[in-house]
């Protein structure tokens, strides 16, 4: 379970985050909606351990994480996509996947000189592995190919794939299936829900499209102007005057297209 | 090791092959050995600066410091002890030095270990200048006694008197250390942070060697370090030499030298094998893999549980260290040690220009552009001299542009290195073996 507690971003004088409180519970894949701006974005990269708060704290299962590095909250299981897909362009599609795992004995220099048995045992079972979720998501086509020339859907499905290649707890995803076309969504949205049933993945995760969000989220979050609105049901959410007015501010007049 | 290797830089390699060997039948077989040798040290430096600008793009532009503090290895560990200057006020200087270092340590702790306020600002400021004064009372005294021991010859405390090859390590160490110190502070901070620091600390060294006398002689020099190879004037009188030259039908002087050139390049070619085997193996293994992923992309490598900062630390560290180990060999072939002699166009953007003309990324290229570059940089000014003369045979003796042609002549280092640096550019981005 991840609790944000009254967390404030502000830059300069600007409140990105002013004040949001939340919680996350284990097993469950909530949805974090708003309009642009409403600063989504800058709460996860807080939650990440990328940007320090101004005030407030992160809880995850009991103890206090604020302010971690991102490679500590990634050995504790808290992962993350990004919003722009961050790939690594000169690596290829399968080495971004094989790369993710950590404590590789072959990240020892030590090894890479003198333990060049284990390593290739671990490089081929890796390899496996990647090419494994490289065909969940249909991109095996791609192994190959260097992860900076694929289309930016593709790059999406990437990261999604590296949250794959571990036993994650927490999965942060920022508009992960944004760029994605249709049928691709759909795979997206299956692999969200294989990995929460299957392995038991909390998700928490920005979308805009609210019926990619009503499949699969229970429950929503809705932020606004860097604070909590509401939270529910996608339903309740739907029939939330509050919530529809903080979209309509933003020129939306359509409550099914809440978020586009 | 085949994998970066094709038929390309195989073609990059046979044509620097031919140019040393040119340079053997056109002037002798001595200049092609003195170039060749420097050549390895070069390729050496190349590929130290290679694994951290190539491997992490980390920008260091203090190579000559970490280079220097090579060169001091040597004279630390291969000159004799100067037994009266230690007598004299050797304990004095290291009680000294401990001092020195035991004031930054105790502001250091005053400043972490209390409450801020200004008990705490006036404690730490009343610690460092105490211990200021305390520190240059014992150190001076101390230094004064050794430099005043025969100055002519020695006025230093010498060093441990062990074989000079131990150098070579302990080079790689005392650089290994600086960077250390340089990384904990600059690294993990704007990009540039590390360039400042590193531009400035290899001047504090190298002024601490040229004003430090008590350490290494400071700009009188240390001369006639001791060698790993044997001296020519012991081979030309040792019979089995003179038998075997003989036997060739060669000068016993010239390959008595080229015997001499030989054995540093074995012994270097050998240091120079070694760290390709070991960068080659380590760059192609999930250990290259991770270090490519940092410099691709820092946010992305660190959400993906790579401690970023650690592993720019351990890259930067590995790196000055083999420029360390490459500074000790040169100081080891030239047998002294001159701190003069440390410009940063020699020792910082000289090896620049071989990594970033040979293919930064590639170790390969940065051992090519270290051949290559050397062998130009010494080359460019008898083949311009030649250049010019041909030129200017025809002109008038006291032409005015015959005059400032041959002038020209001194100034063509530079402006070669300036214009293959820019051929490349242009032309090969990458460099010459660029990374696959
Ligand atoms: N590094 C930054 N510096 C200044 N302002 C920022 C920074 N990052 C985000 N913002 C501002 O914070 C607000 C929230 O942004 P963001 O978190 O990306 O929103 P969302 O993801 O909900 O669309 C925006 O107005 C944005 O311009
Ligand atoms: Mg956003």
């Amino acid at each position: 379970m991840i609790v944000v507690e009254d967390i404030q971003k502000h830059f300069g004088g600007f409140r990105a985050v002013d004040g949001a409180s939340l919680t996350i519970e284990t097993g469950s894949i909530t949805g974090l909606v708003g309009p642009n701006g409403a600063g989504k974005t800058t709460l996860f990269n807080v939650i990440a351990g990328v940007l320090p708060p101004t005030s407030g704290r992160i809880i995850m299962d009991g103890e206090d994480i604020t302010g971690l590095p991102p490679h500590e909250l990634f050995d504790k299981g808290l992962l993350r996509t990004f919003q722009i897909a961050h790939e690594f362009s000169s690596m290829t599609c399968r080495e971004n996947l094989m790369m993710v795992p950590g404590g590789q004995s072959g990240e020892s220099l030590w090894n890479t000189w003198f333990g060049r048995k284990r390593i290739a045992t671990e490089e081929a079972a890796l390899r496996a592995k990647a090419d494994e979720v490289l065909e969940f998501l249909t991109i095996e086509h791609l192994a190959d190919h260097p992860a900076g020339a694929i289309s930016g859907g593709q790059k999406k499905l990437l990261e999604l794939g590296r949250t794959m290649m571990v036993d994650a707890k927490v999965v942060f995803l920022d508009e992960v299936g944004a760029g994605v076309n249709r049928t691709l969504l759909n795979t997206v949205g299956d692999a969200i829900l294989r990995l929460n049933r299957e392995r038991g993945y909390t998700f928490c995760m920005i979308e805009h499209d609210m019926d990619f969000i009503g499949r699969l989220c229970d429950p929503v979050i809705v932020m606004a102007e860097g604070k909590v609105l509401a939270k529910g049901t996608i339903d309740e959410i739907k029939a939330n005057n509050e919530v529809i007015e903080a979209y309509l501010g933003t020129g939306l007049k359509n409550k099914d297209a809440v978020g586009a | 090791m085949t994998k970066s290797l094709d038929t390309r830089a195989v073609m990059l390699f046979a044509l620097v092959a031919v140019l040393f060997i040119g340079t053997g039948f056109v002037q002798s077989w001595n200049t092609t050995l003195t170039i060749l040798n420097m050549g390895l040290i070069s390729a050496i430096m190349a590929l130290g600066v290679n694994m951290q600008w190539g491997y992490a793009g980390l920008f260091n532009v203090g190579i000559m410091g970490f280079v220097a503090l090579g060169g001091l290895a040597a004279v630390l560990v291969s000159m004799p002890p100067v037994e009266d200057a230690w007598a004299a006020g050797g304990i004095q200087v290291l009680l000294g030095l401990v001092l020195g270092a035991a004031t930054v340590v105790g502001a250091i702790l005053v400043w972490t270990r209390m409450p801020a306020g200004w008990l705490r600002a006036v404690l730490m400021l009343t610690v460092l200048i105490g211990g200021f004064f305390i520190f240059r009372a014992v150190f001076d005294a101390g230094v004064a006694a050794v430099e005043s021991i025969n100055p002519a010859s020695t006025g230093y405390l010498g060093g441990l008197g062990l074989p000079i090859l131990l150098a070579w390590p302990v080079g790689g160490v005392l650089a290994a250390g600086a960077a250390w110190i340089i990384g904990k502070t600059a690294l993990g901070l704007r990009s540039d942070y590390l360039a400042i620091a590193t531009l400035g600390i290899a001047e504090i060294i190298i002024a601490v060697l040229k004003n430090e006398d008590w350490l290494a002689r400071g700009v009188k020099n240390v001369t006639s370090l001791p060698r790993p190879v044997p001296y020519e004037v012991d081979l030309q009188s040792s019979e089995a030499f003179l038998g075997f030259v003989g036997w060739l039908g060669a000068d016993p002087v010239t390959a008595s030298s080229v015997t001499v050139k030989l054995a540093y390049a074995g012994l270097f070619l050998v240091v120079l094998l070694a760290l390709i085997w070991l960068s080659e193996k380590a760059l192609n293994s999930p250990w290259g893999r991770m270090m490519r992923a940092i410099r691709d992309n820092e946010v992305s490598a660190s959400a993906m549980g790579k401690n970023v900062k650690a592993r720019h630390l351990q890259i930067f560290i590995l790196g000055s260290a083999v420029c360390g180990l490459a500074g000790a060999m040169m100081t080891t072939l030239d047998s002294q040690m001159v701190p003069g002699t440390y410009q940063p166009l020699r020792f910082t953007f000289l090896v620049w220009v071989m990594v970033i003309v040979g293919g930064s990324g590639n170790n390969w290229g940065a051992v090519l552009g270290g051949f290559l570059i050397w062998w130009l940089w010494i080359q460019v000014e008898p083949l311009g001299a030649l250049l010019m003369q041909g030129i200017t045979a025809g002109m008038p003796v006291d032409s005015w542009l015959r005059d400032h042609l041959l002038d020209a002549v001194a100034h063509m280092r530079l402006l070669t290195m300036g214009m293959i640096l820019l051929l490349v550019l242009r032309f090969s981005p990458r460099g010459l073996i660029p990374e696959r």
